[in-house]
C-alpha cells in the first residue's frame, strides 16, 4: 500500500487529532498570513514613499551673513546635479509684485490703507511639484496642474483667491513690477511700473497645515496670496531686477535624492565640491516628511517581522510537541511497518503527507479567513505604529515666516493597504510547508533512532 | 532444501554474556517448526534475526542460498518473510481488508474469506473484531504477501484454547497447502504437537 494512501487513510479515519491538527494549523498560518500580509503593506508603503517623497536639501545664500560673494546659480546647480543619487532639483525665486487686478485677503496694509496692500509674494519654479510647500504637504494642488519647465506666463493660486476673484484655471491676471522692484516704499503696489506679467491660472492649490495668519500680517506674507510663477516668467523678473541674463536664483535650490536612505552621503559628497564658497551659502537637509512616514511603517514592518518569526518558532516547538507525543503512540505502527520491509523513508513520507493533507485544508481555510483580517489587522497595527508620529504631525503647522526646509514637515498620507496578495501566499505556503517538514522530522526522531527489533520490543 | 538458515548465530546483549550461542538451524518449504524453551532462552531473539530484524553479532542468516544483508534487510522483510505476532499488530486506522492490503501481492477478500471472514468483518473496524479473527487477519496478512517463510511469534499465547487451535491448524494448512514455511516460537507444548519439526532452545543453544 503507498504512503499517500495509508496518509488518506490516517486522515479520515483519526478524526481527533486530524481536527485539533487542523485547527492548530488554522490558527498558525492565520496569524502567519496575516503577519506577512502586513509586513509585505509595510515594506511596500515605505518603498513607494522613498519613491514618491524622497528627501531633499537645499542650497541657498545665507541672507544672514554680511558678504555673500556666491549665490545658487546656474553653474552650482549643473555642479551639485552630478552627484550620484539625485534625481530632480528645482530652482526657486521670490518675488514681490503688485497684482492691482485681484482683490488680495486683507491683512496689515489693507488696515493701514497703505498701497502695499496690493502686493504679493510671486514664487518662481521650474517644477512646482518640486516646490518645498508641496513637496511637504503644507499646499496640495487641487486642480488644473503644475508648472514645468517649459512653462510661460503660467500660474498657480489659492483656491481662497480663486473664489474671492471669481477665477478659475485658464483665466488670466497680470502682476506688475514696483517702480523700485522691491516692497519697501510708498511707490509699492499703488505706483505699478507698466512692466507687466500676464499670467494664465494653470492650476489652483489649497492651504494644508498652514496658519491662517492674522489682521498684523502683512498681505504678501498670507499663504492664500501666494502665487506660483514658472522658471520663464520668474527669469524674466529677475533679469529686470537684476539687469542680466547671467542670474542667479535668490531663493535657492532645492534638490530631491532618489532614495531618502542615501541623502546623507549625497550632502556629505556635496559639500564636499571644489570652489564652493559655503560661508556665503547654506545647506540645509530635510528629510523629515520622509522619516515620519517611515517611522511607523519601519516600526510596523519590524514588529510583524519579529511576529512572523516567533510564530515560526512557537509553531515549530508546538508541533514538534504534538506530534512527538503523537508519535510515540504510532512507535507501535512503525515497527509493524517495518517488520513488512516498509521503510524508515517511506513512514516518514507518509507521516509528511497527513500533515501536508490537513496543511492544505487549512491553509486554505486560513486564506480565506486572512483576506478581511490581515486588511483589519493592517489597519489596526498600523494606527497603533503611526499614532505617535501623527500627533507630533498633526501639532505642527508652518507659519511662514520660516524657511520652509527648516520645517517640521508634515506627513503625508500613506496608501497603506494590508491585502493578501500572492507572493505573500506563496512564501507563506512555502513557510507553512517548512514548518510542517522541521516538526514531522522533529518529531520522527522517535523512529529514526531505533532498529525495527527495538521498535517491537518497545510496541510489546 | 533448507529455503532459510542460521550459520553458528551468535547474538550479544552484553559482551560474554551469549543470549544464542552458535545457532546452526535449517528450514525448509512445506514444513512447520516450532521453536520450544523457557522464557529468556533466546527464541523471539532468534525469530527476529531470522526475520531480518536485527543482525547477529557473529554469524549469518541465508535466505535461498544468500545472506540476507546481501539480499538488504528492507528487501528481505518485504519479499522474503513474513511477521505474525503475539498482540496481532494490526494497524488501528485500516480495516482488516486494508490491513492485508499493506502488503498483499493477492487480492485481499479471498484470502480473509479463506480465513472465515466475511465481507462485512473484512471491512469492520480492526478493533471491533474478536481476538481469533484478527489473529485471522494478521495471518491472511501473512499469507497474501506471498513471503515464502512465515515468521510468527506465539500466535496462540493471546488466545483461549479453542481458538489456539483453529489458528494453529490455519499455519499448518499454509506450510502443507501453500507450501510455506512456518517457524512458529511458542511455549505451548499442543502447538509443538503439530509442528513437522519440533527445535528446544536452551541457555542460547540448541537442545
Amino acid at each position: 500500500m503507498p504512503a499517500y494512501r495509508r496518509a488518506y487513510l490516517f486522515v479520515i479515519r483519526k478524526k481527533g487529532k486530524t481536527a485539533l491538527l487542523l485547527v492548530t494549523f488554522l490558527v498558525i498560518m492565520t496569524l502567519l498570513l496575516a503577519g506577512m500580509a502586513v509586513n509585505r503593506a509595510a515594506k511596500t508603503a515605505a518603498a513607494q514613499l522613498r519613491e514618491s517623497i524622497g528627501g531633499y536639501f537645499k542650497i541657498a545664500p545665507d541672507y544672514q551673513k554680511m558678504n555673500i560673494r556666491q549665490f545658487t546659480d546656474r553653474q552650482l546647480i549643473d555642479q551639485v546635479m552630478e552627484t550620484e543619487g539625485i534625481k530632480a532639483y528645482n530652482a526657486m525665486d521670490t518675488w514681490y509684485l503688485s497684482v492691482p487686478e485681484l482683490t488680495l485677503k486683507p491683512g496689515k496694509f489693507t488696515g493701514e490703507g497703505d498701497g502695499k496692500a496690493q502686493m504679493t509674494r510671486l514664487l518662481g519654479n521650474n517644477d512646482s511639484s518640486l516646490h518645498e510647500y508641496f513637496v511637504l504637504n503644507i499646499f496640495t494642488l487641487e486642480e488644473g496642474r503644475h508648472l514645468k519647465p517649459d512653462d510661460t506666463g503660467q500660474a498657480l493660486i489659492s483656491r481662497e483667491l480663486a473664489q474671492m476673484n471669481q477665477l478659475k484655471t485658464g483665466d488670466t491676471f497680470t502682476a506688475y513690477l514696483t517702480e523700485d522692484g522691491t516692497v519697501a516704499g510708498e511707490a509699492a503696489g499703488a505706483g505699478a511700473s507698466e512692466d507687466g506679467y500676464r499670467l494664465q491660472i494653470a492650476g489652483i492649490f489649497d492651504e494644508m497645515h498652514t496658519e491662517a495668519g492674522n489682521q498684523n500680517t502683512p498681505e504678501c506674507d498670507l499663504p492664500a496670496n501666494f502665487i506660483f510663477i514658472d522658471a520663464a516668467t520668474s527669469q524674466e523678473i529677475g533679469r529686470k531686477l537684476q539687469g542680466t541674463v547671467q542670474r542667479y536664483f535668490n531663493g535657492g535650490a532645492a534638490f530631491f535624492a532618489r532614495d531618502p536612505k542615501e541623502l546623507d552621503r549625497i550632502v556629505q559628497e556635496v559639500q564636499r565640491l571644489d570652489g564652493v564658497d559655503w560661508d556665503s551659502l547654506k545647506l540645509t537637509v530635510n528629510n523629515t516628511a520622509y522619516q515620519k512616514s517611515v517611522e511607523p511603517l519601519d516600526r510596523l514592518s519590524g514588529m510583524t517581522f519579529l511576529m512572523v518569526g516567533l510564530i515560526t518558532v512557537i509553531s515549530v516547538s508546538l508541533l514538534s510537541l504534538l506530534l512527538t507525543l503523537w508519535e510515540r503512540d504510532r512507535i507501535h505502527e512503525a515497527g509493524v511497518l517495518m517488520a513488512f520491509g516498509i521503510s524508515k523513508r517511506n513512514i516518514l513520507w507518509q507521516h509528511f503527507l497527513e500533515c501536508g493533507l490537513i496543511f492544505a485544508l487549512a491553509f486554505c481555510l486560513a486564506a480565506a479567513v486572512s483576506f478581511p483580517l490581515s486588511r483589519q489587522a493592517g489597519k489596526v497595527l498600523y494606527h497603533d505604529a503611526a499614532g505617535e508620529a501623527k500627533e507630533n504631525t498633526e501639532a505642527v503647522s508652518y507659519t511662514f515666516t520660516n524657511d520652509p526646509v527648516d520645517v517640521d514637515a508634515a506627513a503625508p498620507e500613506v496608501n497603506f493597504g494590508a491585502e493578501l496578495r500572492l507572493p505573500a501566499l506563496a512564501l507563506s505556503g512555502v513557510m507553512g510547508i517548512v514548518i510542517v517538514g522541521i516538526s514531522v522530522g522533529i518529531s520522527f526522531l522517535v523512529i529514526v533512532r531505533r532498529k525495527p527489533k527495538e521498535l517491537l520490543t518497545v510496541m510489546e | 532444501m533448507n529455503i532459510l538458515e542460521a550459520r553458528q548465530v551468535f547474538y550479544y546483549y552484553t559482551e560474554g554474556r551469549p543470549v544464542l550461542n552458535g545457532i546452526d538451524l535449517g528450514f525448509e518449504k512445506g514444513k512447520m517448526y516450532v521453536i520450544l524453551g523457557p522464557s529468556g532462552c533466546g527464541k523471539t531473539t532468534l525469530l527476529s534475526l531470522l526475520g531480518g530484524m536485527d543482525v547477529p553479532s557473529a554469524g549469518q542468516v541465508i535466505f535461498n542460498g544468500k545472506e540476507i544483508r546481501e539480499i538488504g534487510l528492507e528487501r528481505y522483510r518485504r519479499e522474503g518473510v513474513s511477521f505474525v505476532f503475539q498482540n496481532y499488530n494490526l494497524i488501528d486506522y485500516m480495516t482488516p481488508e486494508e490491513n492485508v492490503c499493506l502488503t498483499a501481492k493477492e487480492e485481499p477478500l479471498p484470502v480473509l474469506a479463506r480465513l472465515g471472514l466475511t465481507g462485512e468483518e473484512a471491512r469492520r473496524n480492526v478493533l471491533k473484531l474478536s481476538g481469533g479473527q484478527q489473529q485471522r487477519v494478521a495471518i491472511a496478512r501473512a499469507l497474501a504477501s506471498q513471503a515464502p517463510v512465515i515468521l510468527a511469534d506465539e500466535p496462540t499465547g493471546n488466545l483461549d484454547e479453542a481458538t489456539a487451535r483453529e489458528i494453529t491448524a490455519v499455519f499448518k494448512d499454509a506450510a502443507k497447502t501453500y507450501g510455506r514455511c512456518v517457524v512458529m516460537v511458542s511455549h505451548s507444548n499442543e502447538v509443538a504437537k503439530e509442528a513437522d519439526v519440533v527445535i528446544t532452545l536452551h541457555g542460547g543453544q540448541v537442545a
